[in-house]
């Protein structure tokens, strides 16, 4: 059952992360460069923390 | 070329191939004409879409002689891809000269050229092109093999593998998605534009280029770090493969998160805080 919430959980941090690269892109636009920085850097870490939570469901428990 | 050859190149190829079930003696020459032909069709389908439909939409003055030549080249580096089955000339070198031809010419992918229908539909096109295109190179390489070597295949996957297979899917569907989304948003949101227009006035075209390049290279970044290289480790037959395969299994044998994990987690909470500060 928790690998199966850690499945979940890495799929909607790595998807979530997206949001955070879509912002970066429209403060960019904006010429709003740090925020468009600091944005890009919670993306890079939103989804390395999913990739953390993705080791974590395939490890095998058997 | 032998199946199991050294070149990486071809291991995406073996990996599709594989995938698909291709341990059966070589397909007959009719089958091979088959799969080029749907290739070709696919690639044309994209080279239609993405670049001959918004050429032939384009305000006056009309397209310029650069343009043409692009377009030309994309349609012949498409022919002699087919014609060779050259998965360079068609995974590597067609896509850069579609790239090529929008990055130098952004009006092709403007907001009065795409909805947001018809951009998904040409991403589709793209997607499928470039996910058909090895397979049906790699079906077309197949070897001849003896009468009594046994189909891999015939054998379920555990449910380890598919657990692992689930994931890799998701993996590559997002890698579809996340250029999708990025490029949609750079090219087709109506506030980006505007905001663009009113922060760099009369130099629309040349920001839309340099985003589009950073969004491409940002994209590449994440892509090459967090998609490629999971998805790369699936890939046997080679040495750096198994070392990475080594250092995986190690890894697995701790069943807690590493102290990475907090750090990432550390460092996002820190980064919005900065952020909801820098909007105070």
């Amino acid at each position: 059952m928790r690998k199966y919430f850690f499945e979940a959980l890495a799929f909607i941090l790595v998807a979530g992360s997206l949001v955070f690269f879509y912002e970066c892109v429209r403060f960019l636009a904006r010429r709003d460069y740090v925020s468009a920085i600091l944005l890009m850097f919670i993306g890079f870490a939103v989804i390395r923390v999913g990739a953390e939570l993705a080791r974590l469901a395939l490890i095998d428990r058997h | 070329m032998p199946w199991n050859s050294g070149n990486s190149g071809r291991g995406l190829l073996r990996l599709f191939a594989r995938r698909a079930g291709v341990t059966a003696p070589a397909p007959p020459a009719r089958e091979r004409r088959i799969w080029d032909i749907a290739i070709g069709v696919l690639g044309l389908n994209i080279w239609v879409s993405f670049l001959l439909v918004p050429v032939l939409h384009l305000e006056e003055p009309g397209p310029g002689a650069g343009v043409v030549l692009l377009l030309l080249a994309a349609l012949s580096c498409l022919a002699v891809g087919v014609w060779r089955r050259h998965s360079l000339l068609l995974l590597v070198v067609y896509p850069l000269l579609l790239l090529l031809t929008t990055i130098t010419n952004p009006q092709l992918v403007g907001v009065n050229v795409y909805t947001p229908w018809t951009f998904v539909l040409v991403a589709a096109s793209l997607l499928a092109y470039l996910l058909a295109t090895p397979l049906f190179l790699g079906l077309s390489a197949a070897p001849q093999l003896p009468d009594e070597t046994r189909d891999l295949e015939q054998f379920p996957y555990t449910p380890k593998w598919r657990r692992r297979m689930r994931v890799y899917r998701g993996l590559a569907a997002l890698a579809g998605v996340f250029p999708a989304v990025l490029v949609a948003t750079l090219f087709l949101h109506p506030g980006v534009k505007a905001d663009l227009t009113r922060s760099y006035p009369g130099r629309l075209t040349e920001t839309l280029a340099l985003f589009g390049v950073l969004v491409l290279m940002l994209w590449l970044g994440l892509f090459h770090t967090y998609f490629l290289t999971p998805l790369r480790a699936h890939i046997r037959g080679d040495p750096q493969v198994r070392y990475e395969l080594q250092n995986l299994r190690r890894q697995l044998h701790r069943r807690r998160v590493r102290p990475s994990f907090y750090a990432f987690v550390a460092v996002a909470l820190i980064l919005m805080m900065v952020l909801v500060l820098v909007h105070w």
